[in-house]
């Protein structure tokens, strides 16, 4: 039998395409009945090949191409019996698309009537066979094509073919067959003339000498092929010696019993084998279906099935929630690891092996789906409307998807061939998804024979394979591996207790959810009921709706599972539903509502009295703070119109906070005219004088980049001690301290500012973490900061000779401005007043940003044989800040020496993002 | 599983199975009375809140009912009756192997080879056999299904076989003891009460175990009850010399013994009579590495031994029990929970749980006096916050707990009482709290420096009435009788540990002859972590079913003002 199928099954696969390989051949006979159809039996067909209507085909047109295509012929078959089965290969043999009943019948042999009548309707009613007339059939063209069908050769006529002349000639002379025509043709016919009388070929073999006689038998009820000895190959017409190895092949060569089909193989023409079979090509019996034991078993109690159906129920439901909390995490190489199976194991308090069951059923019933890109295996949004369903329903649609599922759910977790359990999900199931067929067909046979005991294991397994020969070959696992498979599926879900199958078997076979409703009706699995307790619990039981247990889950801690769920109040768990947003009213008006007895004192007094304490302490974002001594100058700054930048709020009544950077806040009051100061964490004053700043940094370090840090820190640090209107520090800052700041503004560098002589200044930032990126795209708003803040910052600069200073050059594209000093001086050609100021043996102290400026700065610092501090963004766009001794400096490059090794450097002016003149002391340092 | 008849389940039961093994009893339910009777032989109550009770099936659990001759089918067979969903079978199978391990091994007396271990099921002995904890306590092999145990060890190789998981059954039974009369006077003033009766017997038809009661149930009579029915010298081990004092006057007043047939074994005094009173403080004393009491305690010929607060039972003990597995031993008790968690000992030393009563029957039988349960939230004030906020973690509790905000409640408490005529207990833990509350109230205060005379005198005018209101130490809590005081505040505790609260809490409840209600009062510093530990003593009362309300002081202090 197992050959019979291996070679049916391979020419569904292989050899249809040629002829019906399009899809769209469709023959008249089938079209026509296809056609005439009446809804009602064209939703008969649609159910029994379900295939046909995903997705739902547009016109009877693509129906027909579908239902003709071979890979639905195949799928439908993977359901057919053996008897159907054989008869398909009847059909080959028969060789006749238009094959008459009688023929069939008779093939078939004696005592099958009953057995192809059933066949033939089952392959009517899929309309694979459309009955033209009382005696004439039209069969599907795939079925004439079926390669080896019933473990024959091909026909002779194929075979004959390929001889030579000469071995034609051969051939028919042993055969008693020369003389007429010396044609090919003409010997063809007559070799086959010999071969389609059937008493001549058994007459033949009868006479052949023993060795060859046997082979012919053995070739004729068995695979029609067999190798061919090498030097047969080479010459198979030759005449040998009998007893000479091969003698027996040679023998059936030489009477045109086999034929070689290749090199070194031969092939038992159709005609040879099927006259040595008597005409039949399969044995009555083999049409008849292997007998099953039936038991009658007790049946199994109905609560066990009932609490097996609940709990698998139960556990899926459990399995969506912790997925839901908790997604598991994909494999790299796809499904769901032994590991994470092991947690949510222990969080259903089930089985591994379960749990991958049921994992696989959940994801088969789309409730859980693969996240790809995030590597994640979560609940999908039909799942929602799964657990919103009554037990029942929700049993129903896990044991629906478990039936028709493409996969087996036990391969799961089952050690793969280096031992290690394979992952859940990860298997491909194949497109004909035998395991389908298979499961229903071990499930039917199951309740045929009403119970699974271990003694026939195997006859039922047989009976399985029986009907549905081509869904039980090429497996995953032993036939008996699987049938053990699918029935521990069967108890998982309550389809059967202790072997025996239950009601719900039934159901589900009969395509009967109301059956399953009926099976639980008694089990009070839809009851739901919450009860408070004064020891702060509260208990769930039934099947409590979603929205409220996600609420209870939000409110308490879930303390413990099963039929019931026991949660647990306490201080933690309202403090989350209060975090979550909920009043305590809303809290006690939703456990007044739904608690059958009431909520207890204790409860309610512990809402309310986590409710007063909740949000007592408030935690938020703020770069920086402002504090006050009088609440009334809060007030003011928090109104000022100036101060509306840097987005200041009031946290308390002498407490602003703001997102902005504390330096800009510092320079947005002073910009106002107040008089702030910088505090450090610990609460004193950021006081340190400028130069002594300056050298502590250079001696500390001892390297260049200390001028860095510096630049870094606050390039327009000075321009603060420009900020600090001399006359109104006197009274808020301490004696020394002001005149730190005084020298610091009456220095004339100080004045045109500069941050490679201030540092961080005065009033400048102690904090190392504040890093700047001097090429940070200035807001829109940072620009009306600037503008805003005009009018005030003009006077001053007018105050200090620097009157030509031109605010627009903010609006220059070419630069890019520091989000945290807006009010710097940052870029600004530097025209020729203001170049002015710093030629002669002063050396400039601004930062240039402007190409122009910045090819006048290094022109000068060329000349004077100053070193420089530039910011340079590579052509890769990484910026970096270097010390470099100019070398030479053209409209387009600079050349310079660069710091520390002074190594000879090339710099493209245009990616200069600004440069500024090193000074005295900083040059001391570098020497 | 094939068996639907016995399994048959009534649908809606009162009952719901979890499957971490707890049995949630459903009390408003018509037939919940009928299944806490079937489920109270096979699971320990665990919580018993007003709605739902709690149970757990426990291996010791399980074990103590098939002692007591349940057998797995009969557990399932309820399980199913009673339980509202269906019960997965796993757990069924789970419980049904969990018994089945009690009494694959049994100890016996065998005539010829004296104490025995044999088996009917010859993996299991084998196991146990090979065991590094049981094989030095065995003796020779004798068959393949019995070994020797050397009798000194009988004890040992039950602890050893619980903590394996196969517990013994003993049935190698008892020595008489040297007999010495002893009956109980029952007159109109006292008579055993039907469940004390029923605790004695189901005690000495097995002859060793423990006897579950809750504190002012009774407890000592049913020892009385059992000491009569065995007859025979007997040594009493309580916590307390003033218990000791407190047995003796029981044993006075209700049975046939006279003074001189009752000795104390105590710090003070060590005699040895037929009927001897031991603190468990004397027997563990140490001299060097000998116990010398304990020694002189086991040498005698003792037909019966009474544990007293048997969840009290200090782990020496234990292996001086282990050595008399031979005598009768009575374990007494309120709850067999210990906080050491030497449940297993219990059970295999002094024996399975014999007899069982859930406070709340017996109080619902009258002979408890209903309690209410209030806690007082204090809101401290802003210095002691302060205070509070800055005491070093280690003094935080003390800072939170001794707040002198307290102090106005509890006056204000102690007042309401008093002016009502109740007897009122003022309870606390830190001594100069308690000295404080004591001027303020100018109540006497009783701690651990008060002598025992002194102690006595102090409760004699108590009971008398003369005092209205006693300030008390830790010391109060242990075995001590305070039969009329009606109002019990706790002012400060350690740790609310369930023992304390159970003992604070028994204080209150014995029976008061005119069936007034007893209050129960804790006055906690609200915000503090005082608070934190009422949390603990309101699950625990609240899980024993006790109604527990919570109020704020200024609703106390209104109140009284009213």
């Amino acid at each position: 039998m197992g050959g019979h199928k291996a070679s049916v099954k391979r020419s569904g696969a292989g050899a249809a395409p040629p002829s019906a390989g399009s899809g769209s051949i469709t023959s008249g006979a089938h079209a026509e009945a296809l056609g005439v159809l009446g809804t009602e039996e064209l939703a008969a067909l649609l159910a029994l090949r379900p295939d046909l209507a995903v997705p739902p085909p547009g016109s009877v047109e693509e129906l027909e191409a579908r239902a003709f295509s071979p890979h639905s012929v195949l799928r439908a078959l993977l359901e057919a019996d053996v008897s159907v089965i054989q008869l398909v290969q009847l059909f080959t043999i028969l060789g006749d698309k238009h094959p008459r009943l009688t023929d069939v019948r008779e093939m078939a042999g004696e005592g099958t009537e009953p057995a192809v009548h059933r066949a033939l309707e089952w392959l009517v009613q899929r309309h694979l066979v459309v009955p033209v007339s009382d005696d004439e059939l039209c069969v599907h063209p795939a079925f004439l094509s079926i390669a080896g069908a019933a473990a024959l050769g091909p026909p002779a006529a194929d075979l004959v073919e390929l001889l030579s002349v000469s071995d034609l000639q051969a051939v028919a002379s042993t055969l008693g067959r020369q003389g007429g025509s010396s044609r090919k043709a003409a010997l063809v016919d007559r070799v086959l003339d010999f071969l389609a009388d059937a008493d001549a070929v058994r007459d033949l073999v009868g006479g052949a000498p023993g060795e060859a006689g046997a082979l012919a038998r053995r070739l004729a009820t068995g695979t029609p092929s067999l190798p061919l000895p090498w030097e047969l190959a080479a010459d198979p017409y030759r005449r040998r010696q009998d007893g000479a190895a091969g003698a027996g092949v040679a023998w059936l060569l030489r009477h045109g019993l086999v034929y070689r089909d290749s090199w070194a193989t031969a092939v038992m023409p159709r005609e040879v084998g099927l006259a040595l079979r008597g005409g039949h090509p399969f044995e009555a019996e083999s049409y008849l279906r292997p007998a099953v034991g039936v038991q009658e078993p007790e049946e199994p109690s109905p609560s066990a099935a009932e609490a097996r159906a609940v709990t698998s129920t139960r556990a899926v439901e459990r399995l969506v929630e912790s997925l839901g909390s908790r997604p598991a995490q994909l494999l790299k190489g796809g499904g769901v690891g032994v590991r994470e199976v092991r947690r949510l194991a222990a969080d259903l308090e089930m089985p591994d092996r379960d749990v991958f069951r049921l994992v696989e059923i959940a994801a088969a019933a789309g409730l859980l789906a693969e996240e790809a890109h995030r590597g994640l295996l979560l609940p999908t949004q039909a799942a929602d409307e799964w657990l919103d369903l009554g037990t029942a329903d929700r049993w129903w649609a896990l044991a629906f998807s478990w039936l028709e599922m493409a996969v087996h759910p036990s391969l799961a977790g089952t050690p793969d061939a280096r031992g290690k359990a394979q992952p859940a999900l990860a298997y491909v199931p194949d497109t004909a998804s035998k395991a389908a067929v298979q499961r229903r067909s071990y499930l039917l046979i199951l309740l045929e024979a009403g119970s699974a005991s271990a003694q026939d294991e195997a006859s039922l397994a047989a009976a399985a394979a029986w009907d549905a020969p081509l869904a039980w070959s090429d497996v995953v696992a032993p036939v008996s591996l699987i049938t053990r498979w699918v029935l521990a599926e069967m108890e998982l879900l309550g389809l059967a207790v202790d072997g025996v199958p239950t009601g719900f078997a039934r159901a589900l076979v009969a395509g009967d959810p109301g059956g399953a409703r009926r099976l639980l009706a008694g089990s009070d699995a839809d009851a739901w009921e919450v009860v408070l307790q004064a020891d702060l619990t509260g208990l769930a039981t039934g099947r409590v709706p979603s929205q409220v247990r996600a609420e209870l889950t939000l409110l308490a801690d879930v303390e413990g599972r099963g039929a019931a769920t026991m949660y647990r109040f306490s201080e933690g768990s309202l403090r989350r539903a209060f975090d979550a947003g909920r009043s305590g009213e809303e809290i006690l008006d939703f456990l007044n509502l739904h608690a059958a007895k009431g909520v207890p004192q204790a409860l309610a007094y512990l809402v309310g009295d986590v409710e007063r304490r909740h949000g007592h302490m408030r935690a938020g974002r703020a770069a920086c703070y402002v504090r006050f001594d009088d609440p009334a100058l809060a007030a003011e700054v928090l109104r000022a119109k100036k101060m509306a930048n840097v987005g200041l709020r009031q946290i308390a009544p002498t407490v602003l906070v703001s997102d902005s950077p504390h330096q800009r806040v510092l320079s947005a009051l002073r910009g106002c005219g107040y008089l702030p100061v910088e505090e450090s964490a610990d609460g004193t004053l950021v006081p340190t004088p400028v130069a002594r700043e300056r050298a502590q940094q250079g001696r500390a370090h001892g390297v260049p980049h200390v001028a860095t840090q510096e630049a870094r820190a606050d390039p327009g640090a000075g321009r603060w001690g420009l900020g600090a209107p001399d006359g109104d520090a006197a009274g808020s800052l301490r004696a020394d301290r002001l005149r730190a700041l005084a020298a610091a503004l009456l220095e004339p560098a100080a004045v045109t500012s500069g941050p490679a002589r201030h540092g961080p200044g005065p009033l400048g930032p102690g904090s190392v973490s504040r890093v700047e990126i001097p090429t940070v795209l200035r807001r829109p708003g940072d620009r009306a900061t600037a503008a805003g803040g005009g009018g005030a910052w003009e006077d001053r600069l007018d105050g200090v000779g620097l009157g030509d200073f031109d605010l627009d050059g903010f609006e220059d594209d070419d630069f890019e401005d520091d989000d945290v000093d807006d009010e710097d001086v940052g870029d600004g050609d530097l025209g020729d007043d203001a170049f002015r100021q710093g030629a002669g043996p002063e050396r400039p102290t601004e930062i240039v940003r402007s190409r122009e400026a910045v090819f006048r700065l290094l022109e000068l610092a060329a000349e004077h044989e100053w070193a420089v501090r530039i910011s340079y963004t590579s052509a890769a766009g990484k910026t970096v800040e270097v010390t470099a001794a100019v070398l030479d400096v053209s409209e387009r490059v600079m050349v310079a020496y660069v710091a520390p090794r002074w190594s000879e450097q090339k710099y493209v002016l245009e990616r200069i993002g600004w440069a500024r003149v090193l000074t005295e002391a900083e040059e001391a340092v570098l020497q | 599983m094939n068996d639907p008849g016995a399994g048959a389940r009534t649908p809606g039961g009162p009952l719901i199975v979890q499957s971490d093994q707890t049995l949630l009893l459903e009390l408003d339910h018509p037939e919940a009375e009928e299944c806490r009777a079937e489920i109270a032989a096979f699971a320990e109550l665990e919580r018993s809140p007003e709605h739902v009770h709690t149970y757990r099936m426990t291996p010791l659990g399980l074990w103590n009912a098939r002692a007591a001759g349940i057998d797995a089918e009969q557990v399932c067979a309820s399980l199913r009756r009673w339980s509202r969903f269906p019960v997965p079978d796993s757990l069924l199978a789970q419980v049904a192997e969990t018994i089945g391990r009690y009494g694959r091994l049994v100890i016996e007396d065998d005539p010829r080879h004296g104490l025995v271990l044999t088996t009917n099921d010859r993996p299991v002995l084998e196991e146990a056999a090979r065991a590094k904890t049981i094989a030095p306590l065995l003796g020779p092999r004798i068959d393949a299904d019995t070994v020797v145990v050397y009798r000194e060890h009988r004890g040992r190789v039950k602890q050893a076989l619980i903590k394996l998981g196969w517990p013994a059954e003993d049935r190698a039974g008892y020595v008489d003891g040297a007999p010495h009369l002893i009956r109980l006077h029952e007159d109109e003033r006292f008579r055993l009460r039907a469940y004390q009766r029923e605790a004695a017997d189901a005690f000495v038809a097995s002859g060793s175990g423990v006897v579950v009661l809750p504190c002012g149930a009774g407890k000592t009579a049913v020892a009385m009850a059992a000491m009569a029915s065995v007859s025979s010298r007997t040594l009493v081990l309580v916590t307390s010399t003033v218990a000791v004092r407190q047995w003796r006057a029981e044993l006075l007043a209700h049975t046939s013994l006279r003074d001189d047939e009752i000795g104390e074994y105590s710090g003070e005094r060590k005699e040895v009579r037929p009927v001897t009173l031991a603190t468990y403080q004397i027997v563990i004393t140490k001299r060097g590495r000998l116990t010398p009491h304990m020694d002189a305690l086991s040498a005698e010929d003792w037909g019966l031994i009474v544990y007293d607060e048997v969840h009290l039972l200090p782990a020496p003990v234990f292996r001086m029990t282990a050595d008399i597995q031979s005598r009768r031993r009575l374990g007494l008790t309120a709850t067999l929970v210990r906080e050491d968690g030497k449940e297993g000992d219990v059970f295999s030393l002094i024996g399975p749980k014999r007899f069982d009563v859930p406070w709340r029957d017996v109080e619902a039988q009258g002979y408890i006096a209903p309690a209410s349960c209030t806690e007082v939230r204090v809101t401290l004030a802003d210095e002691e916050r302060m205070a509070y906020a800055l005491a070093e973690p280690a003094d935080r509790y003390r800072a939170g707990a001794t707040a002198r905000s307290k102090l106005a409640v509890v006056e204000a408490l102690c007042a309401g009482a008093v002016a009502a005529g109740e007897p009122t207990l003022v309870i606390g833990q830190f001594l100069d709290q308690l000295e404080v509350l004591g001027r303020r109230l100018g109540a006497p205060v009783l701690t651990g420096a008060t002598s025992t005379a002194e102690r006595e005198r102090l409760f004699a005018s108590f009971r008398a009435g003369e005092i209205p209101v006693l300030v008390v130490s830790k010391v109060a809590n242990f075995s001590i009788d305070l039969p009329e005081a009606s109002v019990a505040i706790q002012v400060s505790g350690t740790f609310g540990s369930r023992q304390e609260e159970a003992q604070r809490l028994g204080r209150l409840l014995r029976p008061k002859h005119d069936g007034r209600q007893a209050h129960f009062y804790s006055v906690v510093a609200r915000d503090t972590n005082d608070q934190e530990f009422a949390v603990r003593r309101q699950r625990f009362l609240a899980e024993q079913g006790y109604a527990y309300r919570i109020v704020d002081a200024e609703q106390v202090l209104g109140e009284l003002a009213v």
